[in-house]
C-alpha cells in the first residue's frame, strides 16, 4: 500500500456510517514497522437523548511522539474547542500520515436495544466493549500497542483504577493503561481522539437522514435532554405506535417517560400522547408452562352450552369489561 | 331465585381465592342440588371443578337453575371484607345482573351487603369423563405445597412417580436436579401426616410446575390431599371441603394435562 496515492479524507468527505467503524485509510508507516505504539480513546454523545454515541481512538508510534507533540501543537480537549478548529485539527489528523484513527460509532437503536433487551446491557458496558474492539481493531492492523490513555466519565464508568484494571486484563495485561477523568487534556493521543469521536457524532447527526416515511424534523438543538429545542423535538416527534424515530435512544429517561406517563404530560401534549397504548403482551412463561403439554380438551368432551330461555340481559364480557350497557327503550336515548 | 348461607364466609373466600389465580372469569352452576364451577385456564392445560352439594349449606334454596358468570378476582375482593366468624348468604335473581352478598357477623351485630355486577360468559362446558386411575395417593396437603415450591426452585417440570416403593417428586433444571421421596407410611402418630398409597402398577407422568402452583393455593381448604394418575390422562389433585373425610359436602379438584416427551 503507497500512502502516497490515497488521499485522506477531510471533514467534508469523510462518511460517517450509521453504525459501525470508521478508520484512517492507511496505517502509519512507523507502526506498520512494528515500533512500540500508544493510543489514546475517548468518547463523545454520552449524554443525548438523541443520536449515536462515537467512540474514537487515535495512536502513533512512541518514537513519532516529540514530533507530533511539537507539530501538533493545538490538539486539545475536544470540549475546550469550537466546531470550525475541531474539523480543521481533525483534517489534519487525517492528513498526517504518522497517525492512525479509528471511530466506532454506536446509533441510537443499537444502545436502545442493547438497554432495552430482556438481559439488559448497561451504557459503561457498551462503551467498555466498544473501547475494547477500537483497540482490538489497531491490534489487528499490527500495531505493537505498549500505551494506552482512556478518559473516562470517572462518575459513570465508576472507580479509574478498576476500569484500567479490568481493561488491563481484558487485553492479557500487554498493554499499560491510564485512565482519568481529563486524559483528553492530559494526553496528546487522547486529545486526538476526542477530536476525532466529537467531529465524527457531530457530522452523523448534522448529516442525519430519517429513514421513517414522513418524518424530517431536524430541529432538535443540541440532542441533549436539558435543551428545549430537544424537548420540544421529543413532543412533537412522538408516534403513537412506533414511539420514536430510530434517531432517539429509546432507553434514555426522558424518552422512557414520555411513552409512559402520558397522564403526567401538561394538557397541551396530551393530544399526542393520547395516541401512545401501553401493550402488555401474554406472559411468557405461562406459554412455557403449558408447551408440551397434552390439553385438558383432548381428553375431556367439549360441548358448547346450550342456551335456554330468553335472551340473557346480562352484560356480555367484552361489554362488562369496557362498562358499556345495552340500552333497550328508545326513551333512555333520548 | 336463589338463596344460600354459608355458616363460614372463610371457606368461601378460601374457594375463591384458590382458583381466582388459575381462572379469571367463570360461571357458577347453581341447581337444586348445590353449586358447581368448572373452568380451564387460558391454556386449555388445567381444568378446576369445584363441586358444593347442599348439605355444605346452613340453608339453600334454588327454585330454578341459575348460570353466575362471575369475574373471580372481583368476587374475591368483596369476598376480603367478610369477617373471620362472618356467614355469608348469597342471593340471586332468575336472569338478574347482579349476585347479592351478604355477610353477618356471629351475634348479627354487624351486616354488610355487597353486589356483584354479572356477565354472560360464552365457555364451553366439558364432560369430565369417569376415569378409573391406578394411582391413588393420599398425603398432607402442607407437604405437597412444600414439595411443589422446593422443586419449583430448580426447574419448570416436574415429574411425578409412584412405585410400591413410595412416591417420588424429580425436577431437573439449569442449575442442577431435585428428588424427593415420600415412602408409604399409613401409621405415623399424626393422622394428617400419613401417606397412604394404593398402586396397579408404576406410573411417572411430567407435569409443569407453574400449574402445581396455582393448585396448592388450596392447602388451607383442607389437611389432606388426594393424588390421582393412570398414564396419558391429567393428573387430579383433589381437596374435599369442610370434614375431610367426608366426601358428600363439597370438594375442590383441579385436573392437569401430563407433558409430553419431546422425542
Amino acid at each position: 500500500m503507497d500512502a502516497e496515492t490515497i488521499t485522506p479524507v477531510t471533514t467534508s468527505t469523510v462518511q460517517v456510517p450509521i453504525d459501525g467503524l470508521l478508520e484512517s485509510r492507511t496505517t502509519p508507516p512507523s507502526v506498520r514497522r512494528g515500533e512500540a505504539v500508544k493510543l489514546g480513546i475517548d468518547e463523545a454523545g454520552r449524554g443525548p437523548v438523541l443520536g449515536a454515541m462515537t467512540f474514537g481512538t487515535c495512536y502513533w508510534s512512541i518514537a513519532d511522539d516529540d514530533a507530533i507533540e511539537a507539530s501538533q501543537k493545538e490538539i486539545d480537549d475536544s470540549k475546550q474547542l469550537t466546531d470550525e478548529k475541531r474539523s480543521k485539527l481533525f483534517d489534519r489528523i487525517a492528513a498526517d500520515e504518522r497517525m492512525g484513527w479509528a471511530v466506532e460509532v454506536v446509533s441510537a437503536a443499537r444502545i436502545s436495544a442493547e438497554m432495552l433487551q430482556v438481559k439488559p446491557t448497561s451504557l459503561n458496558a457498551i462503551s467498555f466493549d466498544a473501547t475494547c474492539r477500537l483497540i482490538q481493531r489497531v491490534l489487528d492492523r499490527g500495531a505493537d500497542v505498549v500505551e494506552a490513555s482512556v478518559a473516562a466519565f470517572v462518575d459513570t464508568v465508576g472507580d479509574p483504577d478498576s476500569y484500567s484494571e479490568r481493561l488491563t486484563r481484558a487485553f492479557d495485561g500487554k498493554i499499560k493503561f491510564t485512565v482519568a477523568k481529563k486524559a483528553d487534556a492530559l494526553y496528546k493521543c487522547t486529545g486526538a481522539a476526542s477530536i476525532c469521536a466529537k467531529v465524527c457524532r457531530d457530522l452523523s447527526i448534522a448529516r442525519w437522514t430519517y429513514d421513517e416515511p414522513g418524518v424530517d424534523d431536524l430541529d432538535f438543538g443540541s440532542g441533549y435532554p436539558s435543551d428545549p429545542a430537544c424537548v420540544a423535538w421529543l413532543a412533537r416527534n412522538v408516534h403513537g405506535v412506533f414511539g420514536y424515530p430510530n434517531f432517539c435512544r429509546f432507553s434514555w429517561a426522558p424518552a422512557k417517560a414520555r411513552l409512559r406517563d402520558t397522564d403526567t404530560q401538561p394538557d397541551d401534549l396530551k393530544a399526542q400522547f393520547g395516541a401512545v397504548v401501553k401493550v402488555d403482551f401474554d406472559a411468557k412463561d405461562e406459554d412455557d408452562a403449558a408447551a408440551n403439554s397434552m390439553k385438558i380438551t383432548d381428553w375431556a368432551t367439549v360441548s358448547k352450552k346450550k342456551q335456554t330461555g330468553p335472551a340473557k340481559k346480562k352484560r356480555k364480557r367484552a361489554h362488562f369489561y369496557r362498562s358499556l350497557e345495552s340500552l333497550t327503550e328508545l326513551a333512555e336515548v333520548c | 331465585m336463589f338463596e344460600a348461607t354459608l355458616n363460614k364466609a372463610s371457606t368461601l373466600k378460601k374457594l375463591i381465592d384458590a382458583i381466582k389465580d388459575l381462572v379469571t372469569d367463570g360461571n357458577i352452576e347453581v341447581s337444586e342440588t348445590g353449586m358447581n364451577l368448572q373452568a380451564m385456564d387460558s391454556s386449555h392445560v388445567s381444568l378446576v371443578s369445584l363441586v358444593l352439594h347442599t348439605d355444605m349449606f346452613e340453608h339453600f334454596r334454588c327454585d330454578r337453575a341459575v348460570t353466575l358468570g362471575i369475574n373471580l378476582p372481583n368476587f374475591a375482593k368483596i369476598l376480603k371484607c367478610s369477617g373471620n366468624d362472618d356467614s355469608v348468604t348469597l342471593k340471586a335473581q332468575d336472569d338478574g345482573e347482579n349476585l347479592s352478598i351478604v355477610f353477618e357477623s356471629e351475634g348479627q351485630e354487624r351486616v354488610s351487603e355487597f353486589e356483584l355486577k354479572l356477565m354472560d360468559i360464552d365457555a364451553e362446558s366439558l364432560g369430565i369423563p369417569d376415569q378409573e386411575y391406578n394411582t391413588t395417593i393420599k398425603m398432607s396437603s402442607s407437604e405437597f405445597q412444600r414439595i411443589v415450591r422446593d422443586m419449583t426452585v430448580l426447574g419448570d417440570t416436574c415429574s411425578i412417580g409412584c412405585t410400591k416403593e413410595g412416591v417420588k417428586f424429580s425436577v431437573h433444571g439449569d442449575l442442577g436436579a431435585g428428588h424427593i421421596t415420600l415412602r408409604s407410611n399409613a401409621s405415623v402418630d399424626k393422622e394428617d401426616e400419613a401417606v397412604e398409597i394404593q398402586m396397579e402398577e408404576p406410573v411417572e407422568l411430567n407435569f409443569a410446575l407453574r400449574y402445581l402452583g396455582f393448585f396448592t393455593r388450596a392447602t388451607p381448604l383442607c389437611g389432606r390431599v388426594n393424588i390421582s394418575m393412570s398414564p396419558d390422562v391429567p393428573i387430579v389433585i383433589a381437596y374435599h371441603i369442610g370434614d375431610k373425610d367426608a366426601e358428600g359436602a363439597g370438594s375442590l379438584s383441579y385436573y392437569l394435562a401430563p407433558k409430553i416427551d419431546e422425542e
